[in-house]
């Protein structure tokens, strides 16, 4: 066979799991694979043992279990990679998270056939043995959420990469397992760090915890939607009470001033992470002040502003600066 | 550790499972397994409920070496069949105690299954069976739990899919079951208590050991004929010949010679009897025929006494086909056997010996001779009885001329004397006589209390004769078998034709005539039954390639069935058309500028588009309600009330939201 033949042929058994796919996907027999696990060896060794003594003593009930039990082991093989089969699974929300963070992959699993599914283990590859697997069930037509902290460490633009969905349900002999490998990334960026005093005097008043700085002053802004991170103390609990969305009250400043941040304030910091540590910090202390920023990195411009959109943009443009977009 | 092998739900299953299937083995075992095993799981309850720790590795040791010497020092070894299943048990047990991880459990359940196969080893009915179908449902929802440990399934459901896989692994075993080449003989050598005692007749006869059988309901063996089986009266089943006596005891030839051609010097009269033999285990290796067997069935030999011998002692319930002749002629008798057949314990039994002598000079012909022995018994007041008076000095000459009750080895014993003193060769046969037809199956049944002994005498041109003294004394006992002993139902006796004994004996022809189907079918599916059933199938070569072949491939069409009703999954009607009503409406808000959000739930799509029209919010909270209830409830039922809700909300023509 030609090569291109012979992928041909092969990729009616294999799918290239390295190259991300858009969501959903739905798992499909050919994508999920199927070994007997260790414990499935040693029970076909202990089958093996129940025979050869059933054999010696010419025990017809002793063949019958032997015959029994092997039976249940390919039965259980059905059962096994069913588990994973008619499973749906489609991107979630992802938030952008500051370097160091877990960045926290949204999923979204549907259960499309019709049974129930137990012991499904996620493992993501490129940080396991560092993260733990996350373990399961979904009843039958239902949906669940399922969330994949993926540790970050550096700025930019992270992949939540491969996944491993994998199963010994429902009698351990068999080891079925699946790769889930969406097209799906989100911003880190970078971590805040550095003096907490913006440049113009204006002084945090939770200096250097390296955090998103939470929104200060007694007046009431407004509403905005709720984001994972958010503090609690904010959610407008009445609101949640009467079942409506979850709103984070904002509280703004009395005074309003513009500063400016400028990549050549910060250049003289030994390293450019460094520096866009302290631009990020500046604009999240700026952004809690309520005062209005403006950002200038070598290859980017941002007029002075308030508010998420604005943070956001001029963040990003930290997370991806010196990065091909 | 980890949480799921600590979890007490986990120590439930394995526990439950662990004493269901050591429960059998107590009776067999010795006292002290019980509270050892109870013992080693408390403890373990106690570790996992009040957080104690496992005991180290030396102490657990210490009770490892103290467990398996004690098992030693009870049984003498260690791998015999009690103290390996002893050993086994108490392993398990303590590994229970010391279980730290998912692998420790697993290996605990695999080692149930194991135990329930040793529990074949000492029964295999349909009772155990059925028991042992319980343990291995219960040890499956064992294995259940071990592999689900989000603790997601009730234990109602756990049995339930252990249920269910075993249902579905039931086709796939009996296939298998059936096709897979049976061997004969074993790999190892059997441990010397492979099999327990059993009664049955013994290779000596000391007056009084038949009667203990007399007593036992047990089966010997149950036989099939393929045409009409013989009167009661005629079926003298023959086991062991006993030529020697030492006064007291009789004991069969110690060297038996083997004929090699049943049917040399015979002259047979009418025509064969043809019939199988299904024998329980006796542990000794004769086999039991009718009179004088004229084929060989495998694996067995024929001495000179036209006795039946298998090869190896029988220890399985095994299955042989005889030909047997009822009436024959005998021409020859080798010199040895003739010697063997006059031997008289020397000095013993005086009176006898002269009561026969004096016959043997009244009658010139043997046969008359028999005739005046068997007048003997039935003139003089001999009588029938399963408790007669004991012996004490001369055991025949007490029994011939002062106590005169006795059983069947009584009435041939004192006869051999009396014949053998006269000059004609004579022996004593034991064996059963009569025998049960069940009406259900067909089958005679034997039992026990059949047992019976009798006499061959050698009478020259016409060969060996059988003559069975006890006819003379209770007739009744020949003609009906040996079931006068009234029957006890409930502390009563029960005359044979009231209605409750008819009944009961219905019930009972009934139940032994699916055991025997049980043993014939199941238990004893061995190569001949196998070739047997697999010839009745239409199968032309059965040989094991042919077997292998066959079952492989039975096998794989099983598993591909399977494997279509796994994969292929009938779509659900009503969830299609949900969908589609669905989309329908989201299309119709859509034209109106309401477009659902790629990441929005159906509830809070309807929630956001209710706050910002609160004009359409009913209808738009009826249809999303419905479309849940549907869709993730699978309550098909709501589905036309969704149909013409989405329809009237679609269908009218106005703009359905007022612009802002």
């Amino acid at each position: 066979m030609t090569p291109s033949r012979y992928q041909a042929f092969w990729n009616l058994f294999y799918i290239d799991d390295n190259q991300p796919q858009p969501s959903p996907i739905l798992l499909v027999r050919k994508q999920v694979y199927i070994i007997p696990s260790k414990a499935g060896f040693f029970f076909g060794l202990v089958l093996l043992v129940m025979l050869l003594g059933a054999m010696n003593y010419n025990n017809s009930m002793g063949y019958a279990l032997s015959f029994l039990l092997a039976s249940l082991t390919l039965t259980s093989t059905f059962h096994t990679q069913r588990t994973l089969l008619g499973l749906k699974v489609s991107l979630g929300k992802v938030v952008p998270v500051f370097a160091g963070e877990n960045a926290h992959f949204q999923l979204w699993i549907d259960n499309r056939s019709q049974a129930a599914k137990h012991s499904l283990f996620w493992r993501h590859e490129n940080t396991y043995p560092h993260t733990t697997d996350i373990s399961i069930s979904i009843p039958t037509d239902q949906q669940l959420t399922l969330t994949i902290p993926v540790p970050t460490s550096q700025r930019g633009r992270i992949a939540l990469g491969k996944l491993r969905i994998y199963t010994h349900f429902p009698l351990g002999l068999f080891y079925a397992w699946s790769y889930i490998h969406l097209d799906t990334t989100t911003l880190v960026y970078p971590r805040p760090l550095g003096h907490p005093i913006l440049p113009g005097g204006h002084q945090s008043e939770n200096a250097g915890e390296g955090y998103p700085v939470e929104s200060k002053g007694d007046d009431f802004m407004g509403y905005r939607d709720y984001q994972l991170g958010d503090s609690p103390r904010h959610v407008d609990w009445k609101a949640v009470a009467r079942a409506q969305p979850w709103l984070i009250k904002q509280f703004g400043g009395l005074e309003i001033s513009t500063v400016w941040l400028d990549w050549e304030q910060v250049k003289h910091l030994n390293s450019i992470e460094a520096a866009l540590s302290q631009l990020c910090l500046w604009i999240l202390i700026a952004e809690g002040q309520g005062a209005l920023y403006g950002l200038t990195l070598p290859d980017q411009h941002f007029e002075p502003d308030i508010g998420e959109r604005h943070r956001e943009r001029c963040l990003q443009a930290l997370a991806l600066f010196g990065q091909n977009p | 550790m980890k949480p799921d092998s600590s979890s007490t739900t986990t120590l439930h299953w394995l526990s439950l499972t662990l004493i269901l299937v050591s429960l059998p083995h107590l009776s067999q075992l010795s006292l002290w397994i019980l509270p050892v095993l109870l013992i080693l799981i408390g403890w373990r309850y106690l570790i996992v409920l009040k957080h104690w720790s496992i005991p180290n590795r030396w102490i657990r040791f210490f009770f490892f070496l103290i467990a398996s010497s004690t098992i030693f020092l009870t049984y003498l070894s260690l791998f015999g069949r009690n103290s390996g299943v002893a050993l086994l048990i108490v392993l398990t047990a303590l590994k229970i105690l010391e279980m730290a991880n998912r692998r420790d459990a697993l290996l605990i359940c695999f080692l149930t299954y194991f135990l329930v196969i040793t529990n074949f080893l000492y029964s295999q009915t349909i009772f155990t069976t059925l028991y042992m179908g319980i343990v291995v449902w219960i040890a499956t929802a064992t294995l259940i739990t071990l592999n689900d440990p989000n603790h997601s399934l009730t234990s109602r459901e756990k049995l339930n899919l252990s249920g269910r896989l075993l249902a579905q692994a039931l086709p796939l075993m009996i296939v298998i079951f059936i096709l897979f080449p049976r061997i004969s003989g074993s790999f190892w050598a059997l441990p010397k208590d492979a099999h327990g005692a059993l009664t049955g007749l013994s290779d000596h006869m000391s007056l009084g050991n038949l009667s203990e059988l007399s007593l036992s309901d047990e089966i010997a063996f149950r036989a099939k004929f393929t045409g009409d089986p013989p009167a009661p009266a005629q079926s003298y089943w023959r086991g062991p010949t006993l030529w020697l006596s030492d006064g007291w005891e009789w004991r069969s030839s110690s060297r038996p010679t083997y004929l090699q051609n049943p049917t040399a010097y015979l002259k047979t009269i009418g025509p064969p009897l043809n019939y199988s033999v299904t024998l329980e285990p006796h542990n000794q290796t004769w086999l039991f025929a009718l009179d004088l067997p004229i084929t060989i069935p495998h694996k067995a030999s024929l001495t000179t006494d036209y006795q039946l011998l298998a090869k190896q002692p029988v220890q399985q319930r095994i299955r042989y086909k005889v030909n047997s002749q009822l009436f024959y002629e005998l021409h020859h008798i080798t010199p040895r056997l003739r010697h063997q057949a006059l031997q008289l314990p020397a000095g013993k039994h005086p009176r006898a010996v002269n009561l026969a002598q004096h016959w043997a000079k009244l009658h010139t012909q043997p046969k008359d001779i028999v005739e005046q022995a068997l007048r003997y018994f039935n003139e003089q007041p001999f009588v029938y009885s399963y408790t007669p008076a004991p012996l004490r000095t001369d055991p025949i000459d007490e029994f011939l001329f002062e106590t005169r009750q006795g059983f069947c080895e009584h009435y041939s014993a004192a006869f051999t004397i009396l014949m053998r003193a006269a000059g004609i060769p004579t022996k004593i046969v034991t064996g059963y006589l009569g025998g049960t037809l069940n009406p259900i199956d067909g089958y005679m049944v034997i039992r026990q209390r059949d047992a019976h002994a009798w006499n061959e005498v050698w009478l020259t041109g016409r060969g060996w004769v059988r003559i069975d003294p006890t006819g003379a004394v209770a007739p009744e006992r020949i003609e009906r078998g040996n079931t006068l002993t009234p029957e006890t139902v409930l502390g009563m006796e029960w005359t044979s034709d009231s209605p409750f004994f008819k009944w009961g004996q219905q019930m009972r022809n009934s139940w032994e005539a699916l055991n025997n189907g049980w043993n014939q079918w199941v238990l004893n599916y061995d190569m001949t039954r196998q070739k047997e059933f697999l010839t009745w199938l239409g199968f032309k070569n059965v040989d094991w390639q042919n077997l292998m072949l066959t079952g492989m491939a039975t096998a794989a069409l099983l598993l591909i069935v399977m494997a279509i009703w796994t994969y292929w999954h009938p779509p659900k009607p009503h969830r299609e058309l949900v969908q589609q009503l669905y989309d329908q409406f989201c299309n119709h808000l859509a034209r109106q500028g309401l477009i659902r959000q790629a990441s929005e739930g159906p509830l809070a799509f309807a929630q956001r588009i209710s706050q910002k029209h609160p004009e359409i919010r009913d209808d738009i909270q009826t249809i999303t309600h419905l479309y849940i209830k549907i869709r993730y409830q699978s309550r098909p039922e709501a589905l036309p009330e969704l149909k013409t809700t989405v329809k009237s909300f679609c269908s009218s023509l106005q703009p359905i939201i007022t612009k802002k």
